[in-house]
């Protein structure tokens, strides 16, 4: 059971960060913030951290880094076009999932013998 | 600085040791960041540093990322050694079991290499002078009709354990990377 919910919270993880920063630039403990209002995620820093490298690395996201009033510079993630374009379809895949399973808990499709 | 930052952030910065330096220091820049900015916000040292988790773990898990997404080109050796000493923690499965592959994967291919090329060689441009034609009562011309495809096939082997290798790496990689629940 913990395997499956922790599998599924992976899944959506990412959908969810990508969401978030389209908003705008966003920096690496903002983020961990904003998902931590949501503890149904149960998304720490180290779930983020290496998931927003990855994001980085393909090019679905940006960095930049930007003074900070008190303290060091902060490193900002922005989506990139590729990004952009990927969170569309993420979306769109992420609902029609959503429709099919909600099909099958209102007891959707059955096979009658 | 908290002395207790500082020596968290050692621990998180050698975790990093296996990956390029430049990677490295964007990595401990963040995580100084991060760290300042929850501090600013008012937690206490203890409570930020509890929720990152053990550094060398969150480390690793920073690493394991690392390393999966390096292209996997010229850099290949170096790429090697850092994901050997990387997956060193996991003790039996990566110094053995790599290794092990690696060097199997190494003879095979060099057996298929070789056998290849002296088989092929013997068949025709040194036909006279590489004696391997053995007399062979049911196989005619000489024994290069099975040296040659054996060693072909010993080459095949070799790259079907590469592949292995390579799936069995990402495998211990992810494993490494995910280890933060």
């Amino acid at each position: 059971m913990e395997d499956w919910v922790s599998q599924l919270r992976r899944g959506v993880l990412e959908l969810c960060i990508l969401s978030l920063i389209e908003q705008g630039p966003q920096y690496g403990y903002e983020i961990v913030t904003r998902l931590a209002e949501t503890p149904q995620l149960a998304a720490g820093e180290g779930t983020i951290y290496p998931l927003l490298r990855r994001l980085k690395k393909e090019a679905w996201l940006e960095t930049f880094w930007q003074e900070s009033a008190a303290g060091p510079p902060r490193q900002y993630y922005r989506l990139t076009a590729s990004g952009a374009e990927g969170l569309q379809r993420m979306r769109s895949e992420w609902s029609q999932l959503v429709g099919a399973v909600g099909g099958y808990l209102e007891g959707g499709p059955r096979s009658d013998g | 600085m908290d002395e207790q930052v500082k020596r968290y952030l050692k621990e998180f910065r050698s975790g990093l040791r296996h990956i390029p330096a430049t990677e490295r220091d964007d990595m401990v820049k963040e995580m100084e960041s991060h760290i300042a900015e929850a501090l600013s916000s008012g937690r206490p040292v203890a409570d930020v540093l509890a929720r990152l988790g053990p550094a060398d773990r969150l480390a690793r898990a920073m690493a394991a990322q690392a390393l999966l997404d390096a292209p996997d080109d010229g850099l290949r050796m170096r790429r090697w050694f850092a994901i050997l000493g990387l997956l060193a923690f996991t003790g039996l499965p990566s110094l053995v079991i790599v290794p092990g592959l690696a060097l199997l994967i190494f003879a095979f291919g060099f057996a298929g290499v070789v056998g290849t090329v002296v088989s092929f060689l013997s068949l025709t441009i040194l036909h006279n002078m590489v004696t391997t034609s053995l007399p062979h009562p049911n196989v005619p011309g000489g024994a290069e009709i099975v040296t040659l495809p054996f060693s072909m096939l010993l080459g095949l082997v070799a790259v079907g354990l590469t592949w292995l290798l390579n799936r069995y790496i990402k495998f211990l990689l992810t494993a490494a990377r995910n280890v933060m629940h």
